[in-house]
């Protein structure tokens, strides 16, 4: 592909690249071109997917941009050269080269490199104010707590309006779906509601609209009965006779016994019941006609014909029916859908929330009104004139109008873009979040038409292994319904590779069948119950785990350019869907083999979290005797069985035992309590306090205990994140858990440990935060989707292990070695109860909008969209393929198990690449294994370990003392050179609470009407006066005199002490320091000192 | 050591104002900090005692002004604007009270930048068309019109607002001024203090002490100065590096180290150690400038371990104090309907009832919770209080004063002060508010509460409850408490705390890109060229700010480590552009990164140890010899099957007799629904011992009206129990069919819910409760043992295909010697009995056997392993006891 068209700012540009071909590598490069240009940062729009992919490009960017700015002119040549800047500007362009990293630093408005979400957000945050979006927004991630309170505000509501036709559409879905595919149809509804609305978006009512046209577009009449009219109709009486004639004519057995039943059958006069007997002898259960085949003795021709024309009158009936009842689910479950959105939506509004879905929504509607979006043109702090898509095949239809209502808005104000796309749609997977990879062509086409944009592709892969790629291009080429693709080639055709289909594992036949035998029972005690039937999986999983230790050490792998051999870390591992991964991983476990699962949402379902949780839940629950029985045997305390017996021996005791009471008062304040009635049973946090203190406890024991009383303490006073960390600290819980879980598990269990306590300090940091709120809040998370709750924690330094990661989420991963698992497994099929789209690629809405059940009540006109809908699924099911594939740099390990089965992944590798060849990996040629130095790290200042008590927390002042500061403030303010000031100001300005100022400011005035100190207080006596006036020392101490005051003759530093009075010989030395600075200042003249006391006493030190 | 900056600054003081007596002039401080050094320096300078000039900051200085226009507090003009924005009626249901935030911060930016709006609306409107270069269109219009028509509205009245009321101070201030004025200053003002200043140069010598030009000018900060001090565009790294080449002083690696952190932890955790070493060398001030707060928060935990305390300046915005936990739980607890996990949430809140001892609310919180457990009561204060009447009198006190409370608040639309003064009411009743006086952040937010009370006396928005919440929550969001008790070296603070300030060392934690500088608040209003063009500040400004503040901090500490996190969820996540810009200039001129790498080599050896106790060993899978005191004596068939499970299992529900917390259940479930069930179909054969006997329509009508009565509790309460009934309506014709076919089979009805015990050894016996049993009607000692199912067939079938894994039909048929044992699936709209495959009465007796083989060796200490099937852990809430799959498991 010629990347100086890609490459040149003036260009649009549409980019096809396959996977590993450097499209990263591209747009930033792109980017760099554009600074170059001379193309101000805050003009750039780059919107790529992930919030990890806008992270990484921007750290590219900067990279490279300090690259330019301080590797030498030659270096700097080479990169612009190779990024395509004509031979003629380089000269000229190396000075902007080098100044682009300062001005990408500090540019102001910056680049934006975003995903869609965080830039819709930004286009949110500037919304014209009468585009109803005005006031503060919060935008919710999860979102499943919400459905569920809206589903029950919903029933709630339909609970008091029985009568409502809500009510009553609900009851006929319960009475048709049961609640739990109710439940699942309406969410699946809720799920969808953007297309909902772009479908009904300007149509006054919404429901009726959608009913009206799915109405006509199925052709029902509601009224008509297609039952009755079968039955009713004369030919097809003619027809249904005719067939039973010929079948009792020369039949078989069953066959006339068939034509009597059929007979029988047609004898009820009601047309339904008439229909209803028919049906079944005609249909099978799964409503397939039955094969009702004409035998050698029967007339073929005859017997098919009328057949045919029974089949024809009866399949019509039965497809107007179908329709029939499509419609009216449809009626009942968009009915109670729109009111089950309703609920969300007004749910959300009422705290300000908005999720994702109301976000895409509302910025395409601010941008479909064209005021509005050429009001946002001006309301950016500058406009876009370039904008660079990135893996734009995950983009979604409604995402791409609010592009294109982008782009005509900048039209309109003639600040017309260029654009520049680049992606896969060979790695188009995301369409259950709504992408579309149909939209590529559709962009492009646009782009061409309007942008004059180039298109571009690129097949050379620069990450594959050569061996890697003829296994991709032997599957994918020429393949019929993978149209489009063109065979890769690979940029590194020296680098070795390797591919091998292992064989599929089978179950024995001999094992299949249980073997028969005398009736024995299995004994509990002695022998576990094997639920693992030897099945096929298990044996891929052994054959997994067997050859991962073969690989590790012996093969070897090109690192950059360096050949060692090869590690845990180095095999990445993929699934399609997690549901068998306890099998593989359990396998991996028993060969002590490491791995990472970043299995999503699993971190609270861990033992570790849930020992946590448990902890918590006791703490402030103390009668939860199983979450204390389960945080003793944490390792955090590892109590053993013999003392959770100890616990269970102590014999019930009587309410309100005298320890009882004791602890009641003292540590958890728990009453003993009075449990299932009868006997009374004392919960096990007053059995294990009698157990430590009868001193019959192990010390584990009583260490729980000490522990576990110090936490009841502070359960209720500590926030949760620091109540937390004093448990991680005081229970060492790091150190214990590491201790005690096996070696392959620890890193994680101490990821997850770690992650489950930055939950607490991001709810912490939350609004309102408690310890019952926050248990709460995990109770919700644990019953969110999976995508919603918190993942496990990510394991900092991945360490050396091996990586399972479901297809979806490897996507811009590679690694050295790939391994294909359960590559025989049918896709997922189709679960029903869903929405039905129709979504022509280039248009604004939906061009179908309907519910669907089961497979049996979708009617035939809507075929169409469920075959394209299928069509749509194999193409995805491939592009996951493809992507599979292409994650391997040098070799491809592909397993499965059971019968082979045609068109599925496993069979596709194998037809292309039916014999493993030689392993160029295995070639024994590679460099010594490098150990890295683990060398003793430099020897820690042993008191870093230890507590290092600092700070205090300060003495209260007493109500005397402070009374003391503010007659101080109050002399200030009253006397000379201080101004009068009115006394509610005094008031204030000093922080005298009103209930003492009253007194203060008497005493204070009477302080100052004593007689003989007027010739300090009164400005007629003394020249100068100052008060509170600060001096520094020689010392450099800054200190400060209550009040000097100057005469002609002599200085007087006046100290005021207001608290206690008496004592004089204390203040000498504080005295001495004042007069000592004074004399330096007032050279010559004498500096005399006194202490006035709140009486008035005016105590001269000498 | 003094930075040399206060020297300089201090001689020349001294130079103009003469060598000892400095009081006539004034020194403008950015904060109070300075005053010591700068003393110290005068001190230092001068070789003798100085009397110090006044130092003070300007806030504090126009504070002395008198003024005699009253000031209308910012809460009533919030409120004022709330009214005018709720009259208006433009935003439909967007939250009018961020917005009058959000506008009143405007109108303070306009006010504090002298600009003034046209008088007529048309006029502004083509203003800012002009400025945002667009053709006019509605959106610019009802902007233009919102801000105009609020600002007329809001400046017409006769008080002044903040900003108003300071430049009156200011300008009165001026008249005052009487000698020199000196200004520390380390970025530019704003437009009232630069007015300010030029008034006073007008009647004194003023002179501003510019940290950014003093720092220009000095060659030890040239890097510093490259690097911070130029615009974007006028850059060659290059030469700069060069050319700082020739400055080794300018070097930085002594002053200044970078740590880029895995996460969040491990920042965290440098944080912790750096503060504890630089302790440990002395250091008597460690400022940490707190950018982001979730890290600054878990290092402040992290330091606690090592029992370092933490003066903390930066504070806790109030919506995130427990204190007010215990004030909005409250409120939510009324508005909804006393939810229990409110109420729980409250009682569990150290805050309520703080007039008692707290052992009494514990106790409450303990009883409320057993009751609410106990009867499933979700919502309704007074259906508590019910029930506590009958179960609980203990409680009934605790829940009066709930009602107590709650009838203090109005019902209606009142001002916001009568709420706030019922509020104070509801919680004096609650014992919230002595709680509050104990505690330091209580006692603020009781302050406030009164005073926003005082303040909005006058004011007469009327709000209902949800609008009330709202207001307070709002005001809650923007109040902080700072907890100023602590005295400690070690000072968490802002950046613009840092003014002017030198410490022993300083942390710039949480340095990175986004929150060094901050996100500009873009706001709803205007852009850039139309802020220009009404002459307010652009977010450049506040990023310059940013940028000079930590110039500033840079110059004047000699110990600075910056760290942020380099990596974040896997995710790079960039450094601050200021800090990337000095990082590569060092590199470039000094080949150093300045990265601080061997903090990271200490950090996990530096952790503060706790107490010394033995680790655990490996895990491993336990099995408990068990005492025989804690055999059971009995066991139900449903312990039989535990046991047969895993032992463990068995051992911790019915040796140790654990188990799991009735839940509060909010909704109706699959085991409400099987009860139901099964008393539907009780009541049915009570009444229709054989259906033969009637017409087929009459015993399916009589099933339908039973059933109908047994969900009828649950139907008034509750919809959902509207699809269970459905759901059993829809197999009431195929139980009827199946039961009919079954009394041809010559079956007959004998009784339900049959309890039986059966003597397994002298000291064992089992008992259990039979759902049906059936007869032969030829021979009525030939007799079927049934068990209902809400379950489809083929799951039944599995637990059935292994003998004796599911032991509850053997131990039915054992009791009556039963011919045949099924259990009767009822899902689907189908109904069929599943039998086991084996024999039943040889199936029953070697499951007996069994049993007491197993009960004589758990008596002679045998151990009970814990090795439960997958499918058994995946729902066994005794996890958590054996630890399954925390233990390595056998090879092979
Ligand atoms: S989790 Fe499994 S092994 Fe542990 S007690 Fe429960 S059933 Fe037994």
């Amino acid at each position: 592909m010629d990347n100086r068209a890609a490459l040149d700012p003036k260009n649009s540009v549409v980019v096809e690249a396959c996977a590993g071909s450097g499209k990263t590598w591209l747009l930033v490069s792109r980017v760099v071109r554009l600074l170059l240009a001379g193309v101000p940062p805050g003009e750039i729009l780059a919107i790529t997917f992930t919030r990890k992919a806008a992270q990484e490009m921007q750290a590219r960017l900067r990279d490279w941009l300090y690259e330019l700015a301080s590797e030498d002119d030659d270096h700097v040549r080479g990169f612009l050269r190779h990024r395509e800047v004509d031979e003629a500007d380089i000269e000229r362009l190396l000075p902007r080269a080098r100044s682009l990293y300062q001005q990408f630093l500090l540019a102001q408005p910056n680049i934006t490199i975003s995903t869609f979400h965080g830039w819709f957000m930004q286009v949110l945050q500037r919304a014209p104010l009468n585009a109803g979006m005005a006031g503060g927004v919060q935008l919710v991630e999860q979102t499943s707590a919400l459905r569920d309170e809206a589903w029950k505000t919903m029933l709630d509501k339909l609970h008091s309006h029985p009568d409502s036709p809500e009510a009553q559409s609900m009851l006929a879905l319960f009475a048709e779906l049961g609640l739990s595919s109710t439940e699942q149809l309406l969410f699946n509804f809720l799920a969808k509601r953007s297309e909902w609305w772009a479908y009904s978006t300007g149509q006054g009512d919404p429901l009726a609209f959608a009913l009206d046209s799915l109405r006509a577009e199925l052709g029902v009449d509601m009224a008509f009965d297609p039952v009755e009219d079968w039955g009713m109709c004369g030919n097809n009486e003619e027809s249904f006779f005719a067939f039973a004639r010929q079948l009792a004519a020369s039949g078989t057995e069953t066959q006339q016994k068939n034509a009597s039943e059929l007979e029988r059958a047609w004898t009820d006069s009601e047309p339904e019941v008439r229909f209803d007997a028919v049906s079944p002898l005609l249909y099978t259960k799964a409503g397939e006609p039955r094969s009702l085949k004409p035998t050698k003795k029967q007339q073929a021709e005859a017997f098919l014909l009328t057949r045919e024309s029974l089949f024809a009158s009866l399949q019509e009936a039965r497809d107007t029916l179908a329709e029939q009842q499509a419609y009216r689910m449809n009626e009942h479950a968009l009915r109670c859908g729109v009111a089950l959105l309703d609920s969300y939506q007004a749910l959300k509004q009422r705290q300000q929330m908005l999720d994702f879905g109301d976000l895409e929504w509302r910025v395409c509607q601010l941008l479909n009104d064209s005021d509005h979006a050429e009001y946002l043109q001006y309301k950016l702090d500058s406009r876009y004139s370039h904008v660079l898509l990135d893996e734009f095949q995950d983009t979604n239809p409604l995402q791409w109008q609010i592009l294109q209502s982008w782009f005509a808005a900048a039209d309109a104000v003639d600040s017309r873009p260029t654009v520049f796309v680049v992606g896969d749609p060979k790695q188009s997977i995301y369409r259950f979040r709504r992408a579309d990879a149909r939209l590529f062509g559709v962009v492009r086409e646009f782009l061409q038409q309007h942008y004059g944009a180039h298109h571009l592709t690129q097949n050379m892969t620069r990450r594959n292994a050569p061996a890697v790629l003829d296994a991709v291009n032997g599957v994918f080429d020429g393949l019929p319904e993978y149209e489009g693709f063109e065979r890769h080639g690979a940029h590194q055709v020296e680098l070795p590779g390797y591919v091998e289909v292992l064989p599929l594992c089978a179950m024995p036949e001999s094992e299949k069948e249980a073997e028969g035998g005398a009736l024995t029972l299995r004994d509990p005690l002695t022998e576990p119950r094997d639920e693992r039937e030897e099945s096929a999986r298990e044996l891929e999983a052994q054959q997994f785990a067997a050859k991962v230790r073969e690989i590790v050490g012996n093969w070897q792998v090109n690192d950059e350019g360096e050949i060692r051999p090869a590690q845990y870390a180095d095999i990445m591992v993929l699934v399609r869907r997690r549901t068998h991964l306890k099998i593989y991983e359990h396998a991996l476990r028993q060969r002590g083999i490491p791995c990472l699962t970043s299995r999503r949402g699993g971190l609270l379902e861990t033992l570790e979290a849930s020992d946590i949780q448990a902890l918590l839940t006791f703490l402030i629950t103390p009668f939860a005797d199983l979450q204390l029985a389960h945080a003793l045997r944490t390792p955090m305390f590892s109590c053993s069985d013999e003392d959770l017996m100890a616990l269970a021996k102590i014999p019930p005791a009587p309410p309100l035992a005298k320890g009882g009471e004791q602890a009641a008062v003292e540590g958890s304040s728990l009453p003993p309590l009075v449990k299932g009635g009868a006997g009374g049973i004392r919960s096990w946090w007053l059995r294990l306090q009698q157990l430590v203190t009868s001193g019959e406890a192990t010390s584990h024991l009583q260490r729980a205990h000490r522990l576990l009383q110090g936490w009841l303490r502070l359960a209720d006073k500590l926030p949760v994140h620091d109540l937390l960390d004093r448990i991680y600290f005081e229970g060492d819980v790091q150190s214990r858990y590491a201790a005690a879980v096996p070696e392959a598990m620890r890193a994680t269990v101490l990821a997850n440990l770690q992650a489950f306590i930055e939950i607490a300090l991001n709810v912490d940091a939350g609004r309102y935060p408690s310890l019952p709120g926050f248990l709460r809040e995990l109770a919700e998370l644990r019953r969110a989707d999976d995508s919603e709750s918190p993942d496990e924690g990510k394991v900092a330094h991945a360490g050396n292990a091996l990586r399972i990661y479901t297809v979806h989420e490897s996507k811009g991963l590679e690694a050295p070695i790939v391994w294909l698992l359960d590559t025989n497994a049918k896709p997922p099929v189709d679960k029903g109860y869903d929405v039905l789209l129709d979504w022509p690629t280039a248009s604004a809405r939906p061009a179908h909008f309907s519910l669907y059940g089961d497979k049996a009540s979708r009617g035939p006109t809507r075929e169409r969209y469920f075959e394209q809908e299928a069509q749509l699924a194999q193409r995805e099911d491939l592009n996951l393929l493809y992507v599979a594939m292409t994650r391997a740099k040098q070799a491809l390990l592909v397993s499965g198990n059971g019968e082979r089965i045609e068109g599925m992944w496993y069979d596709r590798i194998t037809n292309a690449q039916p014999q493993a060849g030689e392993n160029p990996l295995l070639a024994v040629s590679a460099a010594p294994v490098r150990h890295a130095a683990i060398g003793a790290a430099a020897a820690v200042d042993i008191r870093l370990t230890q507590p290092l008590p600092t700070g205090s927390r300060k003495a209260a002042t007493s109500a005397q003392q402070q009374r003391g500061i503010w007659l101080h403030a109050l002399l200030q303010h009253l006397l000379p050179p201080a101004e009068a000031a009115v006394e509610a100001e005094l008031c204030q300005r000093c922080g005298i609470p009103e209930a003492e100022f009253d007194a203060l400011l008497e005493q204070a005035q009477s302080l100052l009407a004593q007689p003989h100190l007027q010739c300090y207080f009164d400005p007629l006596h003394y020249r100068i006066a100052c008060n509170e006036m600060p001096y520094v020392d020689a010392q450099g101490e800054l200190k400060r005199i209550d009040r000097l005051v100057e005469f002609d003759s002599e200085v007087w530093v006046l100290d005021y002490k207001l608290g206690d009075s008496g004592d004089v010989v204390r203040h000498r030395a504080q005295m001495q320091g004042y007069r000592d600075a004074m004399r330096t200042v007032y050279a010559g003249r004498p500096v005399r000192c006194a202490l006035v006391f709140a009486d008035g006493t005016l105590q001269e030190m000498e | 050591m003094l930075p040399s900056f206060f020297h300089h600054v201090a001689q020349r003081i001294l130079h103009v104002q003469g060598d000892r007596d400095l009081r006539a002039a004034t020194v403008l401080l950015p904060n109070y900090h300075v005053a010591q050094p700068l003393a110290q320096a005068f001190g230092e300078a001068a070789g003798t005692t100085v009397l110090l000039p006044r130092m003070l900051t300007l806030t504090d200085w126009a504070q002395t002004v008198r003024l005699d226009t009253p000031i209308q507090p910012d809460t009533r003009r919030i409120a004022s604007l709330y009214q005018a924005l709720r009259e208006r009626d433009w935003f439909g249901d967007a939250d009018l009270w961020s917005l009058s935030r959000e506008l009143m911060g405007l109108m303070d930016e306009l006010t504090r930048h002298h600009v003034v709006l046209p008088e007529s609306e048309a006029d502004f409107a083509a203003q800012l068309t002009e400025a945002y270069r667009a053709r006019s269109g509605q959106a610019l219009q009802f902007e233009a019109r919102v801000v105009h028509e609020l600002w007329y509205a809001m400046t017409s009245g006769s008080e002044l607002d903040n900003e108003r009321a300071w430049q009156q101070r200011l300008a009165r201030l001026v008249e005052a001024v009487d000698g020199p004025l000196y200004v520390l200053q380390t970025c530019n003002l704003a437009a009232p203090e630069r007015h300010f200043l030029q008034a006073c140069r007008e009647r004194v010598p003023v002179e501003v002490f510019d940290l950014r030009e003093m720092v220009a000018e000095s060659c030890e900060c040239a890097l510093l100065s490259r690097a911070l001090q130029r615009d974007a565009n006028s850059a060659d790294l290059r030469s700069d590096a060069s050319l700082l080449e020739r400055q080794p002083e300018a070097w930085l690696s002594s002053r200044l180290q970078l740590f880029g952190a895995h996460g969040l932890e491990q920042e965290a955790q440098a944080a912790d150690v750096q503060i504890r070493r630089w302790l440990l060398e002395g250091k008597q001030s460690i400022a940490v400038v707190v950018q982001d707060r979730l890290v600054a928060r878990r290092a402040r935990a992290l330091l606690e371990r090592a029992q370092v305390q933490v003066r903390d300046e930066t504070g806790w915005t109030m919506a995130t104090l427990s204190v007010s936990t215990a004030l909005m739980r409250w409120l939510e607890a009324v508005q909804g309907d006393f939810y229990y996990q409110d109420v729980l949430d409250l009682l569990k809140s150290p805050f309520l009832f703080a007039d008692a001892p707290p052992a009494e609310r514990k106790q409450a919180a303990y009883l409320f919770e057993q009751l609410v457990r106990k009867h499933g009561a979700v919502a309704q204060l007074e259906s508590y209080i019910e029930l506590a009447e009958r179960e609980q009198r203990e409680l009934v006190q605790p829940l009066v004063r709930l009602r107590q409370a709650m009838q203090a608040l109005p019902k209606k639309s009142v001002p916001l002060a009568e709420w706030l003064h019922a509020l104070s009411d509801s919680l004096q009743i609650l014992g919230v508010s002595q709680g509050w006086a104990q505690d330091a952040a209580g006692q603020q937010l009781l302050g406030s509460l009164g005073q926003w009370e005082d303040e909005l006396g006058d004011d007469n928005t009327r709000c209902n409850f949800a609008e009330w919440r709202r207001w307070l929550a709002q005001q809650l969001d923007l109040n902080t408490f700072r907890d100023l008790g602590v005295e400690s070296p070690v000072l968490f603070t802002h950046l613009a705390a840092t003014r002017w300030r030198s410490f022993d060392a300083v942390l710039l934690l949480g340095s990175d890109a986004a929150h060094l500088p901050a996100p500009a608040n873009a706001g709803q209003w205007f852009n850039d060229t139309v802020r220009a063009s009404l002459g307010l500040p652009l977010a450049s400004a506040q990023q310059a700010q940013v940028r000079d503040d930590l110039l500033a901090l840079l110059a004047l500490n000699e110990t600075v480590l910056a760290s942020w996190q380099a990596s974040k969820n896997g995710e790079p996540n960039l450094l601050s552009p200021h800090l990337e810009m000095l990082r590569a200039l060092h590199l470039l001129a000094y080949r150093d990164d300045l990265a601080a790498d061997e903090l990271g080599d200490l950090l996990a050896q530096a952790k503060v140890q706790g107490e010394a106790f033995a680790l655990p060993p490996a895990g491993e899978m336990p099995r408990p010899a068990v005492l025989p005191e804690l055999v059971p004596q009995r066991v139900s068939p449903s312990g039989y099957n535990s046991l047969v499970a895993c032992p463990y299992q068995f051992y911790a529900r019915h040796m140790l007799r654990l188990n799991e917390l009735d839940e509060v259940r909010e909704e109706l479930d699959k085991r409400d629904y099987g009860t139901w069930v099964h008393a539907a179909l009780q009541r049915f054969h009570d009444e229709f011992k054989s259906l033969l006997e009637h017409e087929r329509d009459v015993a399916e009508a009589a099933l339908r009206r039973i059933s109908a009565e047994v969900f009828a509790g649950a139907l008034a309460h509750d919809y959902l129990a509207q699809a269970w009934l459905l759901r059993w309506q829809a197999q009431i014709p195929a139980y009827i069919d199946w039961q009919l076919a079954n009394e041809r089979a010559g079956w007959r009805y004998s009784g339900a819910e049959t309890e039986f015990e059966i003597g397994v050894m002298e000291n064992l016996t089992l008992r259990g409760r039979i759902d049906r049993i059936d007869y032969q009607s030829e021979d009525m000692e030939v007799l079927r043992v049934l068990d209902y199912k809400t379950q489809a067939v083929a799951p039944l079938r599995n637990k059935l295909k292994e003998p004796g894994e599911d032991v509850q039909l053997a131990c039915y048929a054992f009791d009556l010697h039963a011919s045949e044992a099924a259990f009767v699936a009822l899902d689907g709209g189908k109904v069929d009995a599943v039998t086991p495959p084996q024999d039943i009465a040889e199936l029953a007796r070697l499951n007996i056997e069994r049993l007491k083989s197993v009960f004589e060796r758990m008596h002679q200490g045998v151990a009970l392993p814990a090795h439960g099937a997958e499918s058994v852990c995946g729902y066994c809430e005794m996890r958590g006891l054996c630890r399954h799959g925390q233990w390595e498991e056998a090879h092979g």
